[in-house]
C-alpha cells in the first residue's frame, strides 16, 4: 500500500530519476523539476502532520515492502511524533534552500541529483523503521556531501570537502559496528526497529555490553551531530560548500546524529545511555563555552554561523542527556529550531554573499540603509540565535534549561554561558555588517529582497520560527512518549 | 477584552511594520490610539477598584505545558499592576504625541513608531505578568525594544554601538536574573519529586514564607535566589556595577529617553522588586545589600551630573541616581515610599526629558555650556521644565517633595549612614539641576539666534506632565498602593517633620548655590579647577567604563582567540588531519584517489560504500 510516509521519498527519488534522463543541456527544465518536487514534497510532508493522530503514541503510516525473508530486511518507514517534526524540517529547508541554488551555473544536473540525494537520505533515514535501510541512507547522506562541496564548492573545496566526507563516512562506519552489534547480540534475525524495541524492553543485553555497543554508537552519532570534539570538520565544509548544501548539511544533516542517539542509542540502550549521560553533558558543556568561544573569535560570516551552530548543537546534546522528558521535548524544539534557524542564516549569508557584500564582517558596514529588508531578516535571525522570546529557539532553550537543573543543578549557569556568549557575536556581526556609516559599498548591488520571490524562503524560515515560538505547545504536543 | 492591553500596541506594532511603512501619519495615528485603547481599558480597571468592586480575576493561558513544568502568560490586576499600568500607558501616550512633533521629518518615522508600540505592549507585560516566566520573556523583548530605539539611527557609530551595549550588559544581569527564577521554582517545592513547583507570584507568595518558617528550605537559599534575581533588577535598572549602558543610551532619539529610560522601562526592575517583596522581605542580609547598592548607585550617578555637560546625560544621571533611591526604599523595607517615586518620578522625570527635547529641537545642540537665555525665547518649555526641576529637587510642594519624604524617612528609621548618603545625594541632585537651568534658561542666548517655542503637540504633552508633576502630591497614590502590601509598610510622613525641614533646606541651598556659581560663569565650568583631581575620575565616570573596556579588549577577545587557536591547532589539524591520513594510509588506491580528479574519487566512494553494503549484508546472511 502507498502511504504517506511512502510518497513523501518517493517524490524525490521520481524527480531524480526523471531529470537523469533529461539532457544536461536543458537545465531549465532540470531546476523546474527540482523545484517542483520540492514544492510538491512540502505540501505532502504538511498534509501528513495534518493527518498525524497526536491522541496516538508510536508510529503511524507504517509501510512496508518486504526486500529479503532471511534475514529479514524490509523497507519500513513510519514516523512518530519525533520523526514527523523532522521530516517536516527537512522538507521545510529543502525547499528553502532552492531559493539558493540560482548561482549553480555549471553541472546543473549532476548537481540536482545530488542535492535531491541529499534529502533523500535524510527523509529515509527518519522515516526507516529498519535498522539497515536506515544506515543505508544515512551512508547516501554521508556520501553525497563529497561531490557536492568538491564540484560545486567554492575556495579549498577538494581538502573541504575530503575533510567532510571523511568524518561523515567515519561516522557512519561506527554506527554500522553498533548496528551489526545489535543485530547479532539480540539474536532475533531481525532489524526491524519496532521488533528490536521491543524484544530489548523485554530481554535488556548485559550492561557491560550495552555501554560498549553505546560508545560506538555515541562516536558514531556524536561525530555527525558535532559533539566535541568534533565540532570542526562542520564549519570548514559549510563555508566551502555550495550555499544550498551549507542549508541541508547544518539544518538537517547534524541532527541525524542527535536523531540516531535518540532512537538507536537512548531508545534500544536505556539503562547505558544513563550512565553515559553526564559524559555527554560534559562533551556539549564544550560545545556550549568552548565553540562559543571559538564562534567570538571568526571574522567571516559563514565560519561564524558554522560555529555558532556547532555551539547550540550542545543545547540539544545537554537536553538529551537530562534523560528526562522535560529535556526530551526542550532537545527536540531546539533541534527543530536550530535547523531552520540555521537555514535562515545561510540563505542569508548567501543573499549577502551573491549580491556583492561578501563575508568578511569587517569589510562591510552600514548596509542597512541600501537593505532594510535584508537587515530586518538577518537582525530578525540574529535575535532568535541570542535566545529572544517569541522565537522557538527560546523556547526549547528555557526549556533544557529548566530541565538541565533538574538533573546537573548549577550546570545550568554554564549552559547560560553560551546565551551570552551568543548574543555577543551575533549582535556584534549585525553592529558590522548592517549598521554604523556606509563604507565600501559601490560593488554592492540594490536591495535584494525587494524582489518578492526572494522573500518567500525568509517569511516561510521567519514564520515557522515565531509560529513554534508564539505556540510552543502544538510542536511540544507531537512529541509525546 | 481585557487581553487588549497588551494586544492593541502590539497589533499596532505588527500593523506599522508589515504594511504602514510609507504612511507615516497613519502610522502615528494607529500607534497612539492604539496605547489609548489601552489606557482606556487600564483606567477603567481603576476606576472599578477606585469603586471598591473587584477587579476581574487573573486570567491566565498556557504557554508551555510539559511535565514538570507550566509557563502561563496571563493578566494580573491589583492596585499596584493598575497604578503601575496607568503610568506606562498614560505617560506613555503622552510621549507618542510629543513625538508627532519631535520626529517629523525623520526618514524611519513609522519605523520609531512601530518600535514604541512593540515597546509599549512589551512593558505592560511586564506589568501584568502573574508570573516569573511571563515577567522574563517581557522583560527580554523590553530590552529588545531598548536595543532597537537606543540604536534607531543606526548609521551612527555611537548609536549603534550604545544599543548593543544595553542589550549585552542587560543579558550580564538576566543571566542571574533566570538562574535566580529556576532556583526559586525549585523552592517552591524542593523535594525530588517536585509535583508542585510553581512560578506564579500568589503561589509562591503563599508557599515559600511557610516553608522556609518550617524549614525545608533555608534562609542561605532565599538569599541566594533573592541576589541572583537582583542581578536582573541591577541591570534593567541601571544600579551599580551594570548601570553604564544607561548614560550611552541617550544617543537614542530624545522621546525614547523620556519613555523608556526614564518614565518606565528602567522603572521595570523596582516594580518588579515591588512585585516579589513577598521574598525579599524574608531575607534581611538581603535587603542589606538591595539597601547598599541603592545607595551607593544615587550618591555615584548625582556625583557624575555634577560635571555632566549634555542636558540629556544630566537628566540620564539623575534617573539613575532616583531609580538608587528607589532600590534603597525597597532595601529599607518600604516598598510603598519606592512606588511612590517610581509614579511621581514617571511624571517628573518624562517631563523634564520631553522638556529637554524641545530645547534640543531648537537649538541643535545638548551641550548646556552652549545654551543659554531660553526662558525668554521658550516661555513654555521654560516654566514646565523649571516645575520638572522642583519635583526632581524635591521642592515643597511638588509631587517629588511627598515621595521623597518618605525614602529619607525610612532612611531615618533604619540606617543613619543611609540617611547621611541620602542627604548629599540631595543636595547634589538640586546642585546640577540648578547649574543646568541657570546655564540653559538663564543669562543671554549663544550661537543660536532664532529659536522659537515648539509647536503645541509638543507643549501639550509637557503642560498635562507638569500638572501632573505638581499635584500628584495630594493624589493619595500611597493609600491606593498599601492595598498591595500590609499596613506596616506604610509611614505617615507626618511623623518625621524634622526630616522635612532639614531637606527642604538642603534643597533650597542646593539650588541657590548652584545659581550663583553658574550666573556668571558661563563659558567654563568652575568644578573643573574647584574639585582638583576628582573632577577627572568623575567625567571618566570612575572609571569603569574603561575598566569593562578592558575586559573586553584584553581579556575576552585574547581568550577566544586563544580557543580558535587551539581549534586550529589541535582539533583541525591534529585531529582531522589525522584521521584523513590514518584513513588514507589503510591502502595505496587511496593515495591515487588523493592527487587523481574528481571523478576517480567519487568512483571509489560509490566503490567504497558498495563493499560496505556488500560485508554488510554478508555479515546478515551469515
Amino acid at each position: 500500500m502507498i502511504d504517506l510516509t511512502f510518497l513523501i521519498l518517493i517524490i524525490p527519488v521520481l524527480a531524480a530519476i526523471l531529470i537523469g534522463f533529461i539532457p544536461s543541456r536543458n537545465s531549465g527544465l532540470i531546476r523546474s523539476i527540482a523545484w517542483l518536487a520540492m514544492i510538491v514534497e512540502l505540501a505532502v510532508s504538511g498534509f501528513l502532520v495534518y493527518s498525524f493522530d497526536r491522541t496516538q503514541t508510536g508510529f503511524q503510516f507504517v509501510t512496508e515492502v518486504s526486500w529479503t525473508r532471511s534475514p529479514e530486511i524490509t523497507l519500513r518507514l513510519g514516523v512518530d511524533g519525533i520523526s514527523l517534526a523532522l521530516v517536516m524540517l527537512t522538507s521545510i529547508v529543502g525547499f528553502a534552500a532552492m531559493f539558493a541554488t540560482g548561482a549553480i551555473q555549471e553541472g546543473v544536473k549532476g548537481f540536482f541529483l545530488c542535492f535531491l540525494a541529499l534529502v533523500v537520505g535524510a527523509l529515509g533515514t527518519f522515516m526507516s523503521l529498519d535498522l539497515f535501510f536506515f544506515f543505508f541512507f544515512y551512508e547516501i547522506e554521508a556520501l553525497v556531501t563529497y561531490p557536492l562541496i568538491s564540484v560545486w564548492g567554492r575556495g579549498d573545496r577538494k581538502y573541504s570537502a575530503m575533510q567532510f566526507t571523511i568524518f561523515s563516512v567515519l561516522g557512519s562506519a561506527f554506527v554500522l559496528i553498533g548496528i551489526l552489534i545489535i543485530y547479532f547480540l539480540s539474536g532475533k534475525n531481525t532489524l526491524s526497529l519496532p521488533a528490536l524495541m521491543e524484544s530489548l524492553r523485554q530481554a535488556p543485553l548485559a550492561l557491560g555490553l550495552q555501554n560498549t555497543i553505546f560508545a560506538v554508537f555515541l562516536i558514531g552519532f556524536g561525530i555527525l551531530a558535532a559533539l566535541w570534539p568534533f565540532h570542526a570538520w562542520g564549519p570548514i565544509g559549510y563555508a566551502d560548500a555550495p550555499p544550498a548544501a551549507s542549508m541541508m548539511f547544518a539544518g538537517v544533516m547534524k541532527k541525524l546524529g542527535a536523531y540516531g542517539l535518540i532512537r538507536l542509542g537512548i531508545t534500544l540502550l536505556p539503562q547505558a545511555a544513563q550512565a553515559w549521560m553526564p559524559w555527554i553533558a560534559g562533551l556539549a558543556m564544550m560545545n556550549l563555552i568552548y565553540v562559543g568561544f571559538v564562534a567570538l573569535a571568526q571574522k567571516d560570516l559563514k565560519y561564524l554561523i558554522g560555529y555558532s551552530s556547532s555551539s547550540h548543537m550542545g543545547f540539544v546534546l545537554i537536553g538529551l542527556a537530562c534523560m528526562n522528558p522535560l529535556g526530551l521535548s526542550g532537545a527536540l524544539l531546539v533541534m527543530f529550531a536550530h535547523g531552520i534557524l540555521v537555514a535562515l542564516l545561510f540563505l542569508l549569508a548567501y543573499t549577502l554573499d551573491q549580491h556583492g557584500a561578501g563575508s568578511g564582517m569587517l569589510d562591510i558596514g552600514g548596509l542597512a540603509a541600501k537593505w532594510p529588508v535584508t537587515a530586518a531578516c538577518f537582525s530578525l535571525a540574529a535575535f532568535a540565535a541570542c535566545g529572544v522570546p517569541g522565537f522557538a529557539n527560546f523556547a526549547g532553550e528555557i526549556t533544557v534549561l529548566f530541565a538541565v537543573w533538574d538533573r546537573y543543578g548549577w550546570l545550568a549557569a554554564g549552559v547560560l554561558v553560551s546565551v551570552i556568549l551568543t548574543a555577543l557575536y551575533m549582535l556584534r556581526a549585525v553592529r558590522n555588517i548592517f549598521f554604523g556609516p556606509e563604507k565600501e559599498l559601490r560593488h554592492v548591488a540594490n536591495e535584494p529582497l525587494a524582489n518578492p520571490f526572494r522573500k518567500i524562503a525568509f517569511v516561510l524560515l521567519i514564520g515557522v520560527l515565531l509560529f513554534a515560538g508564539f505556540f510552543p505547545n502544538i510542536l511540544l504536543g507531537y512529541f509525546k512518549q | 477584552m481585557y487581553s487588549l492591553i497588551i494586544a492593541s500596541p502590539f497589533i499596532a506594532f505588527v500593523l506599522i511594520s508589515l504594511f504602514l511603512q510609507r504612511f507615516r501619519l497613519l502610522s502615528a495615528l494607529v500607534a497612539t490610539a492604539s496605547l489609548l485603547v489601552s489606557f482606556g481599558l487600564i483606567l477603567k480597571l481603576f476606576l472599578a477598584v477606585l469603586g471598591h468592586e473587584n477587579a476581574p480575576a487573573e486570567l491566565t493561558a498556557s504557554w508551555i505545558a510539559l511535565p514538570g513544568i507550566d509557563f502561563q502568560i496571563g493578566l494580573l490586576f491589583d492596585r499596584l499592576s493598575i497604578l503601575m499600568g496607568l503610568l506606562v500607558s498614560g505617560v506613555g501616550s503622552l510621549i507618542f504625541i510629543f513625538s508627532f512633533g519631535y520626529m517629523k521629518g525623520d526618514p524611519g518615522f513609522s519605523r520609531f513608531f512601530a518600535f514604541l508600540s512593540f515597546f509599549a505592549a512589551a512593558m505592560l507585560g511586564i506589568v501584568f505578568a502573574t508570573n516569573f516566566i511571563q515577567i522574563f520573556i517581557f522583560w527580554e523583548l523590553v530590552g529588545l525594544a531598548s536595543y532597537l530605539l537606543i540604536g534607531f539611527w543606526f548609521a551612527k557609530d555611537a548609536a549603534a554601538d550604545a544599543g548593543k551595549k544595553a542589550f549585552l550588559v542587560n543579558r550580564v544581569g538576566d543571566f542571574g536574573f533566570i538562574l535566580g527564577i529556576i532556583f526559586l521554582w525549585y523552592l517552591s517545592d524542593p523535594t525530588t519529586a517536585g509535583a508542585h513547583r510553581t512560578l506564579n507570584f500568589a503561589q509562591l507568595a503563599a508557599v515559600i514564607p511557610g516553608s522556609l518558617a518550617a524549614g525545608t528550605i533555608t534562609a542561605s537559599a532565599i538569599l541566594g535566589a533573592g541576589l541572583l534575581i537582583f542581578c536582573g533588577i541591577v541591570g534593567k535598572s541601571a544600579q551599580f556595577p551594570l548601570h553604564v549602558w544607561l548614560p550611552d543610551a541617550m544617543e537614542g532619539p530624545t522621546p525614547v529617553s523620556a519613555l523608556i529610560h526614564a518614565a518606565t522601562m528602567v522603572a521595570a526592575g523596582v516594580y518588579l522588586l515591588a512585585r516579589v517583596f513577598f521574598i525579599f522581605t524574608l531575607s534581611h542580609p538581603l535587603l542589606e545589600v538591595v539597601a547598599l547598592i541603592g545607595g551607593v548607585t544615587a550618591f555615584m550617578a548625582a556625583t557624575m551630573a555634577v560635571v555632566e555637560k549634555d542636558i540629556k546625560r544630566i537628566l540620564a544621571y539623575s534617573t539613575m541616581s532616583q531609580l538608587g533611591f528607589m532600590v534603597m526604599a525597597m532595601g529599607l523595607s518600604s516598598p510603598v515610599a519606592g512606588m511612590y517615586h517610581l509614579l511621581t518620578h514617571g511624571f517628573f522625570k518624562a517631563l523634564l526629558f520631553l522638556g529637554a527635547g524641545a530645547v534640543i529641537h531648537a537649538v541643535h545642540t545638548q551641550n548646556i555650556f552652549d545654551m543659554g537665555g531660553l526662558a525668554k525665547k521658550m516661555p513654555v518649555t521654560a516654566i514646565t521644565f523649571f516645575i520638572g526641576t522642583f519635583a526632581l529637587a524635591g521642592l515643597f510642594p511638588t509631587s517629588g517633595f511627598f515621595s521623597k519624604e518618605e525614602i529619607l524617612t525610612a532612611a531615618f528609621d533604619k540606617s543613619h549612614f543611609l540617611f547621611a548618603v541620602s542627604l548629599i545625594t540631595v543636595f547634589l541632585t538640586s546642585f546640577y539641576m540648578g547649574r543646568l537651568v541657570t546655564l540653559a534658561f538663564f543669562g543671554t542666548a549663544r550661537n543660536h539666534h532664532d529659536v522659537q517655542e515648539a509647536p503645541a503637540v509638543m507643549t501639550l504633552p509637557l503642560i498635562v506632565l507638569a500638572s501632573f508633576s505638581l499635584v500628584g502630591g495630594y493624589l493619595h497614590i500611597p493609600e491606593h498602593l498599601v492595598g498591595s502590601w500590609p499596613m506596616e509598610f506604610f509611614r505617615n510622613i507626618d511623623a518625621a517633620i524634622i526630616i522635612t525641614f532639614i531637606s527642604s533646606g538642603v534643597v533650597i541651598a542646593g539650588l541657590l548655590i548652584s545659581f550663583l556659581m553658574y550666573r556668571k560663569n558661563r563659558t567654563e565650568d568652575p568644578l573643573a579647577k574647584g574639585l582638583g583631581p576628582a573632577y577627572p575620575l568623575l567625567t571618566r565616570k570612575y572609571f569603569i567604563d574603561d575598566l569593562y573596556n578592558f575586559y573586553v579588549l584584553k581579556i575576552q577577545q585574547p581568550f577566544a582567540a586563544l580557543c580558535e587557536k587551539a581549534n586550529q591547532l589541535f582539533v583541525i589539524k591534529g585531529l582531522t588531519n589525522l584521521t584523513g591520513e590514518g584513513l588514507f594510509l589503510l591502502g595505496s588506491l587511496t593515495r591515487k584517489a588523493l592527487t587523481g580528479n574528481v571523478q576517480t574519487y567519487t568512483l571509489y566512494l560509490a566503490f567504497q560504500v558498495l563493499v560496505i553494503l556488500i560485508i554488510a549484508a554478508a555479515f546478515i546472511g551469515l
